[in-house]
């Protein structure tokens, strides 16, 4: 597949890679000549410096032969005329970023119709929903709801209240027979991830990535020995697209939100539009202004400002003033492997939350797709399409590769569970698979005719 | 703000170019054009009162007649030979206002004079300034032996003041310029002059046309109802301006009719919430009527006041009210109409007490009512809980809320600046006319009242509404006081400071500022 990426912000770096590293061929059209060595340097991608909207531009990009053009620069003008034009190219697909809040209603799909545009996404958007769903479960460092949000996988920590430490996941499987209602889909220990087998041990300190119901969230946390209390007394650090997004949403819940944002400005908009948020203007570093806010007694306390240091340091003090869950966004992926040793608790990327939209599409028949910041390993899923070599077979029989493991099946009248060897299979189900990359070609196979 | 001079260098008075005094032609001068008309206005009133008395066949026709033209025919020359400069200043509208509300004043007071119906100049300015400022006190011992041209002219007062005589003026004048909106924003009851259309022209005019209408209507309902057509009109005019004076010293109550009481209620009502918003209810446009929390606190208020009457017994062997009387007297006093059916010196002291409270603050902004309207009370709530607030949260970010509105900083600080300004005339006043010699809940009470543009009070001011239990110096202290409340302070202070600007610097004393 050939695909022209304009923009190489954080959202198409991350594309490129991510992308890239699936056999496609991949251009980068970018503007400033630094960032553009930059990329060309460290990624196997093509890189035309220029503006997207200059249809030159984008003919030495080889818009003509491209199958996909993702319109992903902070510019919503930029973003809608690229896909415009490439449209008039004649590229089946473009994926468009829209950035302003207005341009997203039904107006905003009209146009976005007019266009031909086929899929727009929203960064902060995005990473906004991705927080809401961790306050939502108290104690995960991930979410990605599958199936619709029937299914989720929960990130967590092993802690040393888990019943499970010391134990292989076919003990723990026994125990909880006939039925399951998780699964371990992934786990981390010293950097290295894999996709468990049954002789895996638990300790504690291992990141791992459990599949479970919706309903049976809080339990797995606690079985897990990560749950913490629910959010009820919430502060937001910076207020932009995210930090109000989720203070907004916060309020509307039921909780008590502080919200903190250092530009008097914004901050006055922010009170005027969210009467029930207490707003603060500060410097979200300033441990006085954080002490005075009572960030000691605080049960989640979410960093959202553009800046990566401040989170981390906000996020630090905080997991050391008292026991909140820390939430810290950050733009730079190479920091995420030291957050942990800050006392944060989650952290995540607004690239990531995009990405994962866009991969959604790209990838034609699966419905769900969660890439992990820290790992190579992605949860997909599929729909068994009829004359499919998984129609009317036993899990068993299937023989997936290693780095391949079925989770779950969601029957068409929406019900899901846990897969078993002897689950059987039939068309118009849903699965949702662990795999690396390398193997998602293989699992296509499985489940299409 | 710098003052214009001109040519000649020297600082114009009040906008008169004094150079040109001598020569022929128009004089540009705001202060003598607005005055003008709105003297020609009240002597048009005074005239047309003439003509009543002449059909009623009354004593009083050639004094109030000759009167009116008199007065028409100064106010139309001043008029005549000015006309309104392209530019207005501030300042000059504020003096402006201040001027034509005291040229009117006196003007109005006139008639009383001339027809013997007051020996003492005083006492005819106090009733006069009770009119026009809505207030309904009055000093007038025998109301039923005045005669009727008379009467028609003391509710005419108030007719005129209700809506505003400058709103009318504005409304009339074929050229008004950048300033013109400050001049209906300077006499409009509430904290923003709203504009309704592009053109201040227009907004006046159509707030004139809901005023005009509303008393047609509700004068053809009092007549349905049983009122004679003079009784119909002239409480028609009281209840849509919320003056509350009557021709009958038993106000409404001489009527003895529950349908005419209610249909007065609801007038009330409706006059104490703002035209602004009936206009474009009337409109089709009722949204923001709807959903005005200033309107939900208004109704809420009296709800809650008219419930405590009609249910507390009282403390202190007060009575509980009837239904109808206990509406009727809180509408009447939230609204600052000041109608008396009943003794509502013998309700509860609770009850009692709330009405005094309720007196200084009235109903909304943009209506006809007194006092600072309910609007900057709940300004000046919202402002204090977010005070208490930074306590907690030091450097808290908050705007000032009216209901789901937020006022700028900018309107907030002027609000907070007025409710100061509002406590200090209110009770200064109360100290100041209980100096004059009245007991405690008298003096306060008529403070409130005054301040309020209510009319009746409690104590010795009990139903019987008149100010005549008040000493001569303090019925000077309430009438400044009504001023003072009708036209909201700031442009009668405001005015004062103008006027000691504008002294020739050779009169002030040595080494004084000279801005």
């Amino acid at each position: 597949m050939h695909v022209v990426i304009v923009g190489a912000g954080e959202v198409g770096w991350y594309l490129a890679q991510r992308l890239g590293a699936e056999g496609n061929d991949v251009v980068v059209v970018e503007q400033d000549e630094v960032i553009a060595a930059a990329i060309g340097a460290e990624l196997d991608v093509q890189v035309v410096v220029g503006s997207a909207t200059v249809p030159s531009t984008l003919r030495s990009a080889g818009i003509e032969q491209a199958d996909l053009l993702a319109g992903v620069t902070q510019n919503d003008e930029v973003n809608l005329l690229a896909s415009l034009l490439a449209k008039e190219f004649g590229v089946e697909q473009t994926v468009v970023r829209i950035q302003t809040e207005e341009l997203r209603g039904s107006l905003g799909r009209s146009l976005l119709k007019t266009m031909r545009a086929d899929v727009i996404i929203d960064p902060d958007a995005d990473t906004a929903d991705e927080i809401m769903e961790l306050a939502h479960v108290s104690g995960a460092d991930e979410v990605y709801p599958m199936s619709n949000g029937e299914l989720l996988v929960l990130g967590a920590v092993i802690g040393e209240s888990s019943p499970f430490v010391g134990h292989d996941l076919a003990e723990i499987g026994r125990s909880f027979e006939p039925n399951w209602r998780f699964l371990f889909g992934a786990l981390t220990r010293e950097g290295e991830t894999v996709i468990p087998r049954g002789d895996q041990v638990l300790e504690v300190g291992d990141h791992v990535r459990v599949l479970t119901t919706r309903a049976a969230r809080r339990e797995i946390m606690e079985l897990l020995g990560a749950a913490t209390r629910r959010a009820r007394r919430v502060m937001v650090l910076g207020g932009g697209a995210v930090g109000s997004r989720v203070a907004e949403r916060l309020q509307t819940e039921g909780a008590t939100v502080v919200l903190v944002d250092n530009d008097p400005v914004r901050a006055k908009a922010l009170s005027e539009r969210l009467p029930r948020v207490t707003v603060v203007q500060g410097d979200i570093a300033d441990t006085e202004l954080l002490l005075e806010e009572s960030v000691a007694r605080m049960d989640l306390v979410i960093a959202a400002t553009g800046d990566d240091a401040s989170n981390v340091l906000a996020c630090a003090y905080a997991a050391a003033e008292g026991d909140a869950f820390t939430v810290a966004v950050l733009h730079r992926l190479a920091l995420l492997p030291l957050v942990r040793q800050f006392g944060i608790d989650a952290a995540l990327s607004p690239r990531t939350a995009s990405a994962n939209a866009v991969l959604r599409h790209i990838r034609g028949g699966t419905a769900s797709v969660a890439t992990f910041l820290e790992s190579d390993v992605e949860v997909n899923e599929f729909e068994i399409q009829p004359g499919s070599a998984a129609e009317g077979s036993l899990v068993a029989d299937l023989h997936l590769p290693h780095s391949v493991l079925l989770g779950a099946v969601t029957r068409p009248d929406g019900t899901a569970e846990i897969v078993r060897g002897r689950t059987l299979l039939n068309a118009g189900d849903s699965v949702v698979v662990f795999s690396r990359p390398d193997a998602l070609a293989v699992t296509r196979r499985a489940f299409s005719a | 703000m710098t003052l214009a001079t001109h040519k000649s260098g020297r600082v114009a008075w009040l906008g008169v170019r004094g150079e040109r005094l001598l020569l022929p032609g128009r004089y540009s001068s705001l202060v003598a054009n607005i005055v003008g008309l709105a003297l020609a206005v009240v002597g048009v009133g005074i005239a047309v009162s003439g003509v009543v008395d002449l059909i009623a066949g009354g004593p009083d026709v050639w004094p109030l007649i000759a009167t009116g033209t008199l007065v028409w025919a100064v106010g139309s020359v001043m008029w005549r030979i000015t006309i309104v400069p392209k530019q207005i200043r501030i300042l000059d509208v504020f003096s402006t206002v201040t001027l034509a509300w005291l040229a009117m004043a006196i003007a109005g007071a006139v008639p009383y004079l001339l027809t013997g119906h007051f020996d003492r100049i005083d006492d005819a300015l106090f009733e006069s300034i009770s009119g026009f400022t809505t207030t309904g006190a009055t000093v007038t011992a025998d109301i039923e032996a005045t005669s009727q041209g008379l009467l028609f002219w003391r509710s005419t007062t108030q007719w005129l003041g209700g809506m505003g005589v400058i709103v009318l003026v504005v409304a009339v004048l074929p050229t008004v310029g950048s300033g013109g909106m400050s001049l209906l924003a300077a006499e409009a009851p509430g904290p923003t002059g709203e504009r309704l259309t592009p053109r201040v022209r227009e907004t006046a005019r159509r707030l004139w046309a809901v005023y005009v209408g509303f008393t047609i209507v509700l004068a053809l309902l009092y007549a349905v109802a049983g009122m004679s057509l003079y009784d119909a009109v002239s409480h028609s005019f009281t209840t849509v301006s919320t003056g509350g004076f009557s021709p009958y010293q038993d106000s409404i109550g001489a009527f003895d009719s529950a349908a005419i009481e209610w249909i007065c209620i609801v007038a009330m009502l409706f006059a104490g919430g703002s035209f602004t918003l009936y206009y474009r209810a009337l409109k089709r446009d009722p949204k923001p009527l709807l959903r005005s929390s200033e309107f939900r606190v208004y109704l809420l208020v009296v709800a809650g006041i008219a419930l405590w009457a009609f249910i507390a017994s009282g403390n202190d062997g007060g009575q509980a009210a009837g239904f109808r009387d206990a509406m009727f007297t809180t509408v009447s006093t939230v609204t600052t109409t000041g109608y008396v059916t009943n003794e509502y010196g013998l309700w509860s002291q609770t009850a009692q007490l709330l009405l005094l409270l309720v007196m200084p603050i009235g109903a909304m902004a943009g209506s006809t009512a007194g006092g600072v309207k309910i609007v900057r009370v709940m300004a000046l709530a919202s402002f204090a809980h977010r005070e208490a607030l930074r306590h907690l949260h030091p450097h808290l970010v908050r705007p000032v809320r009216v209901g789901s509105g937020i006022l700028t900083d900018d309107v907030a600080r002027k609000v907070v600046g007025f409710m100061a300004l509002a406590l200090a005339v209110f009770g200064g006043g109360a100290v100041l006319i209980s100096a004059t010699g009245p007991d405690m809940i008298t003096s306060f009470s008529s403070s409130a009242t005054a301040f309020g543009n209510v009319g009746p009070g409690l104590g010795a001011l009990d139903h019987a509404n008149d100010f005549l239990s008040i000493p001569p110096a303090g019925r000077a202290i309430a009438m400044a006081q009504m001023l003072l409340g009708r036209l909201e302070i700031y442009p009668v202070i405001l005015a004062l400071s103008v006027v000691t600007l504008r002294i020739p610097k050779v009169l002030r004393p040595r080494g004084s500022a000279s801005r």
